[in-house]
This record gives structure tokens, C-alpha cells and sequence, in this order.
């Protein structure tokens, strides 16, 4: 997908889009064909989302009387923005048992968790649509539009991604200036490669992320010693506040780590903002575009 | 014993070439592959550095080349150094436990120490306390390591046979092992349970300078304590009475044994979680080279065990950079078929 400074949806909207776009076709066919009406004319009522990032959306769309359960995730505040609303609605660990008496008419699911419960749910013809994790503002977009075609909120849907679209388009650098490094560090000395969330929210605030210059993509872990070799402008720290102890976090108390905080600019996104790409995700769009004027303009 | 006429066959065929006794040659081998290793061990690293680039850093201040520098001085030498220090301990404790039980199985990894010091450690850290107070872990860990090698001793030592050594080391250590996944399951951060390998296995991977300020004083004490024990052990060789009668204290022997193997494999497990077979490999390959005596034993362990950890964490970090292996996965990839051939020679012993 072309990565202009500017960002165009329409214009870019290629296979990706194409894609997305059947895939939802056929889960409104799917819908047809187990409610007997069309989506859009009859509005679920008791919907179980089993996802932290679908939780999220559906939250968005709908009033809080048409949602039978979220995921248990949804009121952990270390990885969900609404964590608060969500502790008013009640909540499941997604077995299969627990969501089939609850009697959904709409499971909305991530497409990497929950499998065996997802696949019992179609074995048991329950109308079930499955949301990828969304990488990039267009998935967020597709990821909206599909949860709202699904909810028979189509409208809100719209209004909520023009209201994104319209507050990305204020942050997004004007020129075309990726001259300053960054480098993401998590638990575990774990960094993002190229086509995550966090790699697109650091190339559109005017960074270059490890993973883009060095060319990998995914979750990878950093060594400490490639750390110090490629000291970056801008060390981003996922540092998450857990409950309890472990060696994971460690990592952030390791002298070389300490070094590198004290002698660089670094900045922290709480996960929640990106682990799941929502309209929320543009606050750290935000903090990043700001920290990279501070960072210029300083220069 | 077969032992020893094997060592005076060696011995005199040595003798024609080298001036040096097998000891002293098996020794100054030891000695100079540990220093080559630990030079490989500063040598290898994502980092890339070249030989001439480490000298100059080892060298230069910390100003010149700052990467460079912290690179050698905060990443690889305190591993180089845990690695040697550990490798030390665990041989150290091994030779020491064998020649005291006059049992060729007795291995701190096998007989529960590693697990029962693994447990302390956990049980600081993931509390928190160690947070409070940082000498909690090896602290605790001595004390996990000392509560496990007692136990295996009042269970088994006396009694001298390998089968209960064995029998209550393996329970010592499944139980030890079980509390320390159950502790790390009920935490609450959710990378604990991934840990749980970490633990049982070890891994010297991202450890700093702190591990090496917090362990090593305690390693160096233990491994101090079990050398002075040498001259004892050699009488202990000749059994208890004869030992008694030479004016051994066996009271004193047993008490400053267990003492400075919980000191030092505690300590070492505590900041690298449990390295298993180390303790029985580096005892069993240099006994040919001790002349039957414990203390020759304990000093040639003590470079064999850190031989073979440097040469481990070495391979860990080659063979799969990136997302290494774990120690003990290499360990005991080396030290399981090994325990194989020893079984089959016993069996030989056993059958002729």
C-alpha cells in the first residue's frame, strides 16, 4: 500500500479495502440467511462481543441495553480505554457454554482468539461475525464499518469514522519529514516491526520505527546490545502498570535501558491506545505528533 | 579401584612426554580454556563488534566509543562473568556432594538443590520483596537451597545408596519444581506464567551488573567453603572411621558443606534460575585426571564447570540468536546422553 504524507483513504483503498469489503458482503449474506431479514432493517438486541477491540467499537455504537457481555478484558484498564464503561455491562471469559445461554443474536469475535469457542458458536448456527485486528487507520475504518453494518448502526458508524478521519487529518505531518528515529521498547525488550498499529502511529506522527528501517515486520525481541548500536531519537516505552511481579519488566530496570532513558527522549503510550486500533487510538496519534514538533523545533 | 589404576596408566604414559603430572596438565588446559572462552563470550553479540573493536573498548575509557563500551561492560561481561562464576559453583557443589556421598549421582540439579533455591528466588521476587530489598533473592534462594539439600541428606544421606539419593532428590525436586509453577501461575502480572521456564530451566540472557554485585560475594564464599573442605573429603574417601581416625570432624565436614553448597548454588540460581547437569558432567569427565582425590577434584570441577557453562551460554547465543534457548535446555541436551553412558558403564561394572 502506498504510504503518501498525506493520508488519502478513497485513493487507497486497493485490495486491502477490496477484501475487507467481500468479507463483509458475505457476513451480511451470512446474516440474510440466519435471521431470515436483512441486518440493517432488524437490530440485534442481546449482543456478546469476545473481543477487547470489538468490545470497544460495539461499545461506541450501541447503548449499553442491546449488549448481553463483553470479554472479561474489556474492564482491565491496562488494556481497554473504556474499561469504565465497560464495568457498568456484564461480562464473559468466552467459553462456549457461557455464551450459548446467553442467547445472543449477534457474537462478534477477534480472528485469533477465542477459536473453539468461535467455531462451536458456527457449528451451532449462531450469527457470528469475525473481526481482524486492525493494523492501520483503514482497518480501523473497515473494522467500524463492519461492526456497524453488523449492529444495524450504519449511520453511527459513518459519523464515528468521519469524526476519526477528520481529527487524523489535523495530526498528520504536513511535509515530508521522517528524519527522526524511533524505537519501540516493551516487556521482555520486545519492539513492533513494520504493518503493526504502533509502526503506522509513528510513521504518520513523522518517525521512522526500527522495524521500517531494518525491514521486519511483526513482534520481535530487541537485544540490548542492538538497542545501543542503534540509539534512537525517540525511545517509546510500553510500559504497562501490571498488578504484580516479573522478570518481563525487568528489562526496563537493566542499567543499558536506563542509560539510553536518561541520554534520549523518551515518551510512553499507555497499550490500551494501541492494542487495539479504535477511534481512541488517535490520542496517541496526538501525543506522538506533539512530541515530534517539541523534537524539531528544538533542533 | 578402577579409578585409580586407570589414572596411573595415564599417568605414566603423560609422564613420557610431559614434565607435568596429569593434574597439573588437566588443569592448565582448564585454565587457559577459560580464559579463551571467556574472551568468545565478550566476542559474540548481536552487536557485531570485531575483535580489535573489544580490545579497544575493554581498554578505553567509557567516553571514547560509548555504544561500544557499554555493549562489553553492561551486557557482556557481567554475563561472561555470572557464566564463569556459576559454572564454578555448580561444579564446585557437584565434586564436593560426590566425594562427600561417595555417590557418582549426587549433582545439585539432581538431588533438588537448583529447584529448591529456584523456589526461594521466585517466592522473593514475585512477592515483591525483592523490590524492597534487593538482597532478598539470593537470600532467599540460599535459603531454598539449603532447606533442599538438607532434606535429601536426612532422607538418604546416611544411608549411602543411590536409589534413595536419587529417589528423594527426584521427589525434593518434582515438588520444589511444582511449588514454583504454582506460585507463578497465582501471580497476577500475566507474564509470570511464561517464566515458569526461566526458572526451571535458567538462562543468563539480558542479566546486569546488580545480578553480579547481588550473587557473587555469596558464590565466592560458598565456593571458598567447599575448596577448604578438600583435605577432609580426601580422608572422607577412605570412609567414615578412617576419616574419624585421621581427625576428621565429620560434624563440622557436614555442617560447612551444606552451608557452602547452599551458599553457592543458591546464589547462583537466584540470578539465573536452575542450570541442570553441569554439577555431574564437569566431576565425572575430570575424575580420571584427580588421582582419586576429592580435593584435585574439587579444584579441576571448579574451571570444568565453568568451562562448560562458558561453552553453553556461548552456543546458546549462536546457535539461535535471536530468541535463545534456554541454558539448561543446552545442559542437559549434553549432560542427558552422558547420564546414559554412565548408567550403561555401571551396568557393565555391575554385570562383570
Amino acid at each position: 500500500m502506498k504510504e503518501g504524507g498525506v493520508y488519502k483513504y478513497i485513493s487507497e483503498c486497493s485490495l486491502h479495502s477490496l477484501l475487507a469489503a467481500l468479507f463483509l458482503l458475505m457476513s451480511i449474506l451470512f446474516m440474510c440467511n440466519s435471521n431470515g431479514v436483512l441486518a440493517g432493517e432488524k437490530k440485534p438486541k442481546r449482543i456478546v462481543s469476545l473481543n477487547v477491540c470489538t468490545d470497544q467499537i460495539l461499545m461506541l455504537l450501541v447503548p449499553p441495553e442491546r449488549i448481553a457481555a463483553l470479554s472479561y478484558l474489556a474492564r482491565n484498564s491496562g488494556i481497554s480505554v473504556m474499561h469504565k464503561e465497560a464495568s457498568a455491562i456484564p461480562f464473559t471469559y468466552g467459553s462456549a457454554e457461557h455464551v450459548f445461554i446467553l442467547k445472543p443474536d449477534l457474537v462478534l469475535a477477534g480472528t485469533y482468539t477465542t477459536r473453539a469457542t468461535v467455531n462451536l458458536l458456527k457449528r451451532l448456527g449462531r450469527t457470528l461475525i469475525e473481526v481482524a485486528p486492525a493494523r492501520n487507520f483503514e482497518d480501523i475504518e473497515t473494522n467500524i464499518k463492519m461492526v456497524g453494518t453488523a449492529v444495524g448502526e450504519t449511520k453511527k458508524a459513518e459519523a464515528l469514522i468521519n469524526e476519526m478521519r477528520a481529527r487524523i487529518q489535523h495530526y498528520l505531518p504536513k511535509g515530508n519529514e521522517h528524519k527522526l528515529d524511533a524505537i519501540p521498547f516493551y516487556s521482555n525488550g520486545y519492539t513492533v516491526g513494520k504493518n503493526t498499529l504502533v509502526d503506522q502511529l509513528l510513521y504518520h506522527s513523522g518517525f521512522t520505527s526500527l522495524g521500517r528501517k531494518k525491514q521486519f515486520t511483526g513482534t520481535r525481541k530487541i537485544s540490548l546490545e542492538t538497542l545501543l548500536m542503534n540509539k534512537p531519537d525517540l525511545l517509546l516505552i510500553g510500559k504497562r502498570d501490571f498488578k504484580g511481579h516479573a522478570l518481563a519488566q525487568e528489562v526496563f530496570k537493566h542499567p543499558v535501558v536506563k542509560n539510553i532513558a536518561r541520554t534520549t527522549k523518551t515518551i510512553s503510550l499507555a497499550d490500551a491506545l494501541t492494542v487495539c486500533g479504535t477511534p481512541h487510538t488517535v490520542r496517541a496519534l496526538k501525543k506522538l505528533r506533539n512530541m515530534h514538533e517539541k523534537m524539531m523545533e528544538a533542533q | 579401584m578402577i579409578v585409580r589404576n586407570e589414572t596411573h596408566n595415564y599417568h605414566n604414559k603423560l609422564a613420557f612426554v610431559f614434565p607435568l603430572s596429569a593434574y597439573q596438565l588437566a588443569l592448565s588446559v582448564l585454565l587457559t580454556l577459560t580464559l579463551i572462552l571467556c574472551f568468545f563470550s565478550l566476542l559474540i553479540g548481536p552487536a557485531d563488534l570485531t575483535v580489535s573493536q573489544l580490545i579497544q573498548g575493554l581498554l578505553s575509557s567509557k567516553d571514547v566509543n560509548q555504544a561500544i563500551w557499554l555493549v562489553i561492560y553492561e551486557v557482556r561481561l557481567p554475563r561472561t562473568l555470572l557464566a564463569l562464576l556459576i559454572g564454578a559453583a555448580l561444579g564446585a557443589s557437584g565434586a564436593a556432594l560426590q566425594g562427600y556421598l561417595r555417590n557418582p549421582l549426587a549433582e545439585p540439579g539432581l538431588i533438588g538443590v537448583s529447584s529448591g533455591a529456584s523456589l526461594g528466588a521466585v517466592l522473593a521476587f514475585y512477592s515483591g520483596l525483592s523490590a524492597l530489598y534487593a538482597l532478598a533473592i539470593p537470600l532467599s534462594g540460599i535459603a531454598g537451597a539449603f532447606v533442599a539439600v538438607l532434606t535429601v541428606y536426612f532422607l538418604a544421606g546416611k544411608h549411602n545408596s543411590p536409589l534413595t539419593l536419587i529417589l528423594s532428590g527426584v521427589a525434593v525436586s518434582a515438588f520444589a519444581g511444582a511449588l514454583t509453577s504454582l506460585a507463578l501461575s497465582m501471580s497476577s502480572n500475566p507474564f509470570a506464567i511464561m517464566e515458569i521456564v526461566f526458572w526451571l530451566m535458567g538462562s543468563l540472557a539480558d542479566r546486569s551488573l546488580t545480578h553480579l554485585y547481588l550473587a557473587s560475594p555469596f558464590i565466592l564464599i560458598g565456593c571458598a567453603l567447599i575448596w577448604s573442605l578438600g583435605r577432609d573429603l580426601d580422608g572422607m574417601s577412605l570412609g567414615e572411621d578412617v576419616a574419624h581416625s585421621l581427625g576428621v570432624d565429620l560434624k563440622r565436614l557436614q555442617t560447612r558443606l551444606v552451608c557452602g553448597i547452599a551458599l553457592s548454588v543458591g546464589a547462583a540460581t537466584s540470578v539465573a534460575g536452575a542450570i541442570g547437569f553441569v554439577g555431574l558432567v564437569a566431576p565425572h569427565v575430570l575424575r580420571p585426571f584427580s588421582g582419586g582425590h576429592p580435593s584435585k577434584l574439587i579444584t579441576l570441577s571448579v574451571f570444568g564447570g565453568a568451562v562448560f557453562m562458558l561453552a553453553a551460554d556461548c552456543a546458546v547465543r549462536t546457535l539461535t540468536p535471536g530468541h535463545e534457548l534456554k541454558l539448561g535446555v543446552l545442559t542437559s541436551l549434553i549432560g542427558a546422553p552422558f547420564f546414559l553412558i554412565l548408567v550403561l558403564k555401571m551396568r557393565r561394572e555391575l554385570a562383570s
